[in-house]
């Protein structure tokens, strides 16, 4: 009886494995997406969304939405909305409202209904106490995710 | 807290030769279980497992979640429902009414059947007998929640969820009593120093029925009884009680004697064991437990207070941006790589020795000042029970007021997007935007607001300590030592929290 208790955790944590959520965020196309940002110290700033297409070309006729979030539960999301690419960046307005660990994930559709979506991650956003030079030892310049599969790379140099 | 009873055959506690015992009924102004709706709700058998079934239902969400769903904090409600709602939804449910969250724990709802299957029905080691292992636990699972960003990570959150239920179905097997809630359990202990200061407590109605009360069905349950020749009656007919079967106090508190709601884990397993009706669950003054209450002058129950109040300092410092440059400093130092050892130093500091050497130092400061010739654990237990109203005051402001206050309708996205996610779109679109319940530019003025009422409260129940000292009261001299410390760690409290906040934590499972 007691072996048959013990299983039954055990099969709940196998069985949420196996057939759990699923994100609804559809990435149906090769797109490239990289993110540039101006300061990673707390205040406003200016994220570059930059995307191309599988041959290497700007995309401008894309929608980008952006969202903001701290890398723990709770913390009010940043959002911000471009519709108007120049050499297929994006400059979208943006704050880092807290130092701290950040994901910044990126949104893109087309008219044509292509759309992406792809998640950075920007940890030692720094905080008014910390100078410069903290933050200019970090390793945040190569961010790697996965899109499509691929392994794709992001980054503020 | 405890009792001197000896357990006999079958894990019954029995009365001692003297019938008529120090019995505590304090004045009560209104017993919740008579209210309409509520109380009997609370009374009926199955009332506690209703509120344990919708805990276990969003326990079970929150399994699957975070077993199954984004490993992404903000957008999973493993994280966000237990970091945000369950911190936030306890400290405000001991402000107003009690220990809810034990009232309705799930973890403790397989102790039915744990007790059918008890191996040996035996009783908790007595070097055990006391908080020094959930001193312990308490101080580990604040490490482990930094160690492990344990706020970044759904998956490392289902399995601190999952560990809870296994080892309270396993102890409460092995065990006769509910070793689980009042040795082991983190979040028990957190619970029952915070309730000392909520406005409701376990009593009785009247202190005559006990002293006649032969079967204490309060403590034992009502299946130990039923002995041959000792009928319990009510309202003069004899009550079968083999159709009622329920458990006594799992915590072994006897009802006439509680004076304190530590280890209570409100259950109301005594309430409804009780054949005649006179336990009840009292209002008193939120204070007047700490103010006037004796709670033993043991170091374990002493250092727990202390340990509660400096972890608040403690987990609130793990917080903002000096504890990184420390742990930096510390690992260059150590020459580690691993966050695992400076951060134990750091925690070691603030939540183990700071308190027992600051809580030595001002008991043995006070006992010379008040030219006392007792023992300084006596002193300190005096005075701790001040610690209590400041300590929660802290741990309100951060847990309830920063990422409640600030955080709660975070939900709302959170569930919508679960929902979207399998396919179900009634409760329409998620806004991402929605998190703060108040401006969030009251949450600085209402934290301090907060912390200061704490204080005004410790330093209140400090002076009435003081009045009661035996054979003379300690004059403000002899309270010196205590005030500086409470006025430190208020101080302590105010910067930290005007510390901007810097939340790292990206989890090696994300």
């Amino acid at each position: 009886m007691l072996r048959k208790l013990i299983l039954l955790p055990s099969l709940f944590v196998l069985l949420t494995a196996c057939g759990g959520r699923n994100s609804n965020q559809a990435n149906n196309s090769n797109l490239d997406i990289a993110v540039d940002v101006e300061s990673m110290m707390v205040g406003a700033t200016d994220l570059m969304v930059t995307i191309l297409d599988e041959n290497g070309s700007p995309v401008n006729d894309a929608t980008v939405s952006i969202k903001g979030d701290m890398s723990h539960a709770g913390m009010q999301p940043v959002l911000g909305e471009s519709s108007s690419g120049s050499a297929g960046v994006y400059t979208i307005p943006y704050e880092w409202t807290m130092a701290g660990d950040w994901f910044i994930t990126v949104d893109v559709s087309r008219p044509d209904g292509e759309t992406a979506s792809a998640r950075f991650d920007f940890s030692g956003i720094g905080g008014d106490m910390e100078g410069e030079m903290d933050h200019g030892d970090m390793d945040h310049g190569e961010i790697e995710m996965e899109m499509d599969g691929e392994e794709m790379e992001s980054g503020s140099e | 807290m405890g009792k001197k009873w000896s357990p006999v055959q079958n894990n019954r506690f029995v009365a001692p030769k003297s019938r008529f015992m120090s019995l505590y009924q304090p004045k009560t102004r209104f017993n919740v279980l008579k209210l309409p709706l509520i109380g009997p709700l609370l009374r009926w058998r199955w009332g506690r497992l209703i509120f344990q079934s919708v805990l276990l239902i969003v326990a079970v969400l929150l399994l699957y979640d975070g077993f199954s769903g984004p490993q992404f904090a903000p957008e999973n409600l493993s994280t966000v429902v237990t970091w945000i709602h369950y911190r936030g939804i306890i400290v405000f449910g001991f402000l107003l009414l009690g220990n809810i969250f034990c009232m309705g724990c799930p973890f403790t709802m397989p102790r039915t059947l744990a007790k059918r299957l008890a191996i040996s029905g035996r009783r908790w080691p007595k070097f055990l007998r006391n908080k020094w292992l959930a001193i312990g636990l308490l101080f580990f699972f604040f490490w482990a929640y930094e160690y492990f960003d344990l706020f970044a990570s759904p998956l490392l959150t289902a399995w601190v969820i999952l560990g809870y239920f296994i080892a309270s179905f396993f102890l409460e097997t092995i065990f006769s009593e509910s070793v689980f809630c009042k040795y082991v359990c983190p979040l028990g202990t957190f619970n029952f120093v915070s309730s000392t200061i909520s406005p409701l407590q376990i009593t009785i109605e009247d202190r005559n029925v006990c002293n006649t009360c032969t079967g204490r069905e309060c403590l034992n349950g009502t299946t130990a009884m039923g002995q041959p020749g000792n009928p319990i009656t009510k309202n003069g007919a004899v009550i079968s009680l083999d159709s009622i079967d329920v458990l006594g106090c799992g915590t072994e508190l006897f009802a006439p004697r509680i004076k304190s709601n530590l280890d209570c884990t409100l259950c109301l397993d005594c309430v409804r064991a009780c054949p005649h009706d006179n336990v009840i669950l009292g209002a008193r003054n939120p204070l007047k437990e700490v103010k006037e209450g004796t709670w033993p002058a043991r170091w374990d129950i002493s250092f727990l207070v202390l340990i509660f109040t400096f972890s608040a300092l403690g987990n609130a410092f793990g917080m903002v941006g000096p504890v990184f440059q420390l742990e930096a400093w510390l690992a260059n130092v150590l020459n580690v790589q691993d966050e695992a050892l400076p951060l134990l130093i750091i925690f070691g500091v603030t939540n183990l020795i700071m308190p027992i050497g600051f809580g030595l130092l001002a008991a043995w400061t006070s006992r010379a000042l008040a030219k006392r010739e007792e023992p300084i654990r006596n002193t300190l237990a005096r005075y701790v029970p001040a610690f209590s109203p400041l300590a929660f005051s802290i741990w309100l402001a951060h847990y309830g007021g920063f990422h409640f206050l600030g955080s709660a309708a975070a939900i709302s996205p959170v569930f919508k997007n679960f929902l979207e996610d399998h396919n179900i779109y009634f409760l329409g679109e998620p806004n991402w935007t929605m998190a703060a319940i108040v401006p969030l530019n009251w949450l600085d003025p209402m934290e301090m607001g907060i912390i200061l009422v704490g204080l005004l409260a410790s330093l209140y129940v400090l002076g009435e300590r003081a009045k009661k000292a035996k054979p003379k009261k300690d004059k403000t001299l002899a309270q010196l030592p205590w005030m500086l410390l409470l006025i430190g760690i208020t101080v302590a409290a105010f910067w930290i929290f005007y510390l901007p906040m810097e939340m790292r934590g990206v989890s090696i499972f994300a």
